[in-house]
């Protein structure tokens, strides 16, 4: 008997070999990042790869970054052309990103992430930007932080101190958000800057998709009003009029912030509660000022009402626009599904409740400049 | 004919007997003595023997001495002048006698004949075991002389409760083996199957110890479920908690029964030093054992199944590392296990001068030349560098976890992580399926509630850790 269950095991170990086989770490090209464009009916498909090699010249093991080009009627297609020009087999499993132009994202995401839904190895915990610019240019970029677009844009996105990405920029986070409420969607775009000779790839929009479609860009300026509005700040520094001196400005850097958010219905209004708790220290100040009690209460009311009336302004701007970033459908849904009503948006308005607490004293702790 | 023509006959045919028996044995002596009442031949081996005694104590005062009387028990009595004397009853008890050392005196004036013990061996000293190095504790290690190992438990426990039961085992070689437990610690359900499995053996010799072990062992398995020791104070230490000990002549190891699992993890010192210290490399230990069993088949199949969980510089920089090896990566980690096991079997085998250099030649051999040779990537030298290394943490595991790496790999290999998984559960389910003398292999493990085991993973106080194992409950 113990034989027999043996045997059984062994031969439905062999058995089990399902979407996966042997393959060996170094017969690889990884993919570190894949950017798609939309040309003329068809997808053009670039993949920057990692490819490891023996030098035959130095005798020593190598690896270098390769770049590939396909296109095809699918995504699928383009990216089954890749193998045609590489000598191992080209692995998504380390791909970092996916980014995607902005002539294809206005065309729709739909066919483009195809490819990933149906391909078993690629990671769907990859991040999504779109590109505003021209994708050869981006594959032919040499940034000095890295060797590789994909890597480099990977810690940039994972970088806590950049502020500007957006809860939806990975594709799991971007499949669920796709779905729901009024299907709409923002991730963050990226650009290539040039500044003081050097290529640069910023972060500092956002766009904004619906049913998969881009209809929108949002500006950097909105981006912050944005997240305190989604619960999304991680860092932020706001600068308003100084309210002690009545003149230059002041910077309050933002350490921490919790924004709870509420809905209520009457049957004829929908009343947006945002409810936004944050913590915050003095950044700095273009004129000199006595920082007391009463000036931290006065700076407190300052970043209190700049908030405030950033937040309202942005409602109203996307409400205007009849763009529902704010989730308000999907907030209409949870809270009240006896209610159906077509567009929510258009009959909301919105609450903002600010309370800073401004951290900090006047005494120097240390003197170490 | 009278009587003492018949016992003159008798003893004549008795010596040349023995003779017979002893023929082809260069060393074995027969010495004639006159006495006042007639001959008297001594029997003895002179290289077992303490030829002071034999001389002073046996040939002296039968030479010297007035016999008055033909009983033998007078001539034990009056005439021999040794410690230990006693009567034989058959020829074979005589060749039995002469053959372990002592010496057999045969007599023309009566039929009976008698020992006296004399023996006296060249035996190692007493030193510190090699296997079982401590920091702190005993440096007293058991030897090959049953009498000395058997002194060296007795002055550590002085108590009518120790005991020592003596069997002979080999039907030619008579080995001396002793079955030493505490009694009322040690259980009778125990006893009795030790007793059992050591009279069941039907061997002709008995060179060592383990013989005795492999008769213990209840299943075909690569890891042992017989203990064994060459410290005296671990030895008691065992029977304290309730465990039997098997002594066999010239064995410098105490066979210990039951052997539980997690009795591998454990070092003397760790009852000899701060517990706190000697807790945390006991953790040490047990990661050391997990290592060595599954890094190399986790190694393996996350190399050539499962990319993604990789984090992507460490890929890249283990493709690097690969890129000149021209074998698959299953060939290259079975090629370096089996360089080390070469390694380690000529380190061992070599004398340690040799194998000092021979190490050093076989680290450059595995650590330069089979990378530098494109044999190897350097990232499976170190995986199984540590893995080999890792090993030698817990060495009464050694070839049960190297054979169950290799078993683990060839399924990582197979099916990547659920081969991994499968051949980890496998061997969960063989551990688990072991008994030691009876009792299960694995405990406490699952077996908490039913002994009282409270040495697990980490030690407590030594008041608290020290009682029998069998008797849940009890205090110390």
């Amino acid at each position: 008997m113990r034989k027999l269950l043996l045997a059984i095991i062994i031969v439905g170990s062999g058995l089990l070999t399902s979407c996966f086989s042997y393959k060996d770490i170094n017969g690889m090209i990884f993919i570190t990042a894949l950017v798609v464009d939309h040309v003329d009916g068809e997808f053009v498909l670039y993949a920057e790869a990692f490819h490891s090699y023996r030098s035959n010249k130095t005798n020593t093991e190598m690896g270098e970054r390769v770049v590939y080009a396909s296109n095809g009627v699918t995504t699928f297609d383009a990216a089954r052309k890749f193998s045609q020009k590489s000598s191992y087999t080209i692995d998504y499993t380390q791909n970092k990103v996916v980014i995607v132009t902005q002539r294809a994202a206005e065309k729709g995401l739909k066919n483009i992430l195809d490819l990933y839904e149906r391909y078993q190895d690629a990671l769907i915990r990859s991040h999504i930007l779109i590109l505003e610019g021209d994708p050869k240019a981006l594959m032919e970029i040499k940034i000095k932080e890295d060797e590789y677009i994909g890597l480099y844009l990977y810690q940039l996105m994972e970088n806590p101190e950049i502020g500007v990405t957006n809860a939806q920029d990975r594709i799991n986070q971007f499949y669920n958000a796709r779905l729901m409420g009024d299907k709409i969607t923002v991730v963050s775009m990226l650009t290539i800057r040039d500044e003081l000779g050097e290529h640069k790839l910023v972060l500092d929009k956002s766009a904004i998709l619906k049913d998969d479609k881009l209809v929108q860009v949002m500006e950097y300026e909105d981006i912050l009003a944005y997240h305190f509005l989604i619960d999304e700040v991680k860092i932020a520094s706001i600068a308003f009029p100084n309210p002690v001196t009545n003149n230059g400005k002041v910077v309050v850097d933002v350490l921490k912030s919790k924004t709870k958010t509420d809905l209520e219905f009457d049957g004829q209004r929908i009343r947006l509660i945002k409810r936004i708790k944050s913590r915050t220290k003095l950044g700095g100040v273009q004129m000199p000022m006595a920082f007391d009690l009463n000036t931290a209460r006065a700076l407190e009311k300052g970043t209190n009402e700049v908030i405030k009336a950033n937040c309202e302004a942005l409602f109203y701007k996307y409400k205007d626009d009849d763009v529902d970033i704010f989730d308000v459908k999907e907030i209409m849904m949870r809270k009240y599904p006896q209610y159906n009503i077509e567009n929510p948006l258009k009959i909301t308005e919105i609450v903002v409740e600010v309370d800073t607490n401004l951290e900090g004293s006047d005494n120097i702790t240390d003197f170490i400049r | 004919m009278g009587t003492q023509q018949i016992i003159l006959q008798k003893y004549k045919k008795r010596l040349a007997d023995i003779k017979k028996r002893c023929h082809g044995t260069f060393d074995i002596t027969f010495r004639r003595l006159e006495t006042n009442l007639g001959e008297v031949t001594i029997i003895f081996i002179d290289n077992m023997s303490n030829m002071d005694l034999i001389t002073e104590h046996i040939v002296e005062p039968l030479i010297t001495k007035h016999i008055a009387h033909h009983d033998i028990h007078y001539m034990m009595r009056e005439i021999i002048e040794v410690g230990i004397v006693e009567e034989v009853m058959t020829e074979e008890d005589a060749i039995q006698h002469i053959l372990t050392g002592h010496t057999v005196v045969l007599f023309s004036f009566t039929d009976k004949y008698a020992y006296c013990e004399t023996k006296s061996y060249s035996g190692r000293v007493i030193e510190e075991p090699m296997s079982e190095a401590v920091i702190k504790g005993s440096r007293e290690g058991f030897v090959e002389n049953l009498e000395d190992n058997i002194c060296l438990i007795r002055r550590r426990v002085k108590s009518h409760k120790l005991k020592f039961e003596k069997l002979s085992i080999g039907s030619n070689s008579h080995t001396n083996v002793v079955l030493t437990y505490l009694e009322g610690e040690a259980p009778d359900q125990l006893l009795d199957y030790i007793r059992q499995r050591l009279c069941d053996m039907e061997v002709e010799y008995l060179p060592g110890s383990y013989y005795i072990d492999e008769r213990l062992q209840e299943k075909r398995s690569f890891l042992d479920t017989i203990g064994y020791t060459e410290k005296p104070d671990v030895a008691v230490a065992l029977m304290t908690e309730g465990r039997a000990l098997v002594l066999a002549d010239n064995s410098p190891f105490a066979i210990t029964a039951p052997h539980f699992f997690i009795e591998n993890f454990s070092v003397a010192d760790d009852y000899y030093l701060n517990k706190y210290t000697q807790n945390y490399f006991k953790l040490i230990r047990w990661t050391a054992f997990f290592i060595s069993l599954l890094l190399p088949g986790i190694y393996l199949a996350i190399m050539t199944y499962h990319f993604k969980l990789v984090p992507t510089v460490l890929a890249f920089r283990l493709a690097v590392t690969r890129a000149g090896v021209p074998f698959p990566t299953v060939v290259e980690v079975g090629i370096m296990m089996f360089f080390f096991q070469v390694l380690r079997e000529a380190g061992i085998r070599l004398p340690r001068p040799i194998g000092s250099a021979l190490s050093i030649v076989g680290a450059l051999i595995l650590g330069d030349a089979a990378v530098g040779a494109g044999l190897t990537s350097q990232i499976t030298v170190l995986i199984i560098a540590l893995s080999s290394i890792s090993l030698f943490l817990n060495p009464k595991l050694y070839g049960g976890v190297v054979l169950w790496s290799n078993i683990i790999i060839f399924f990582s290999s197979v099916l990547g992580l659920p081969g991994f998984y499968v051949g980890f559960i496998l061997f969960c389910s063989h551990i688990a399926g072991l008994t030691s003398c009876g009792y299960p292999f694995l405990y406490p493990m699952g077996t908490f509630k039913k002994f009282g085991f409270k040495d697990l993973l980490i030690r407590g106080d030594l008041r608290e850790v020290s009682g029998n194992i069998f008797k849940r409950g009890k205090k110390p």
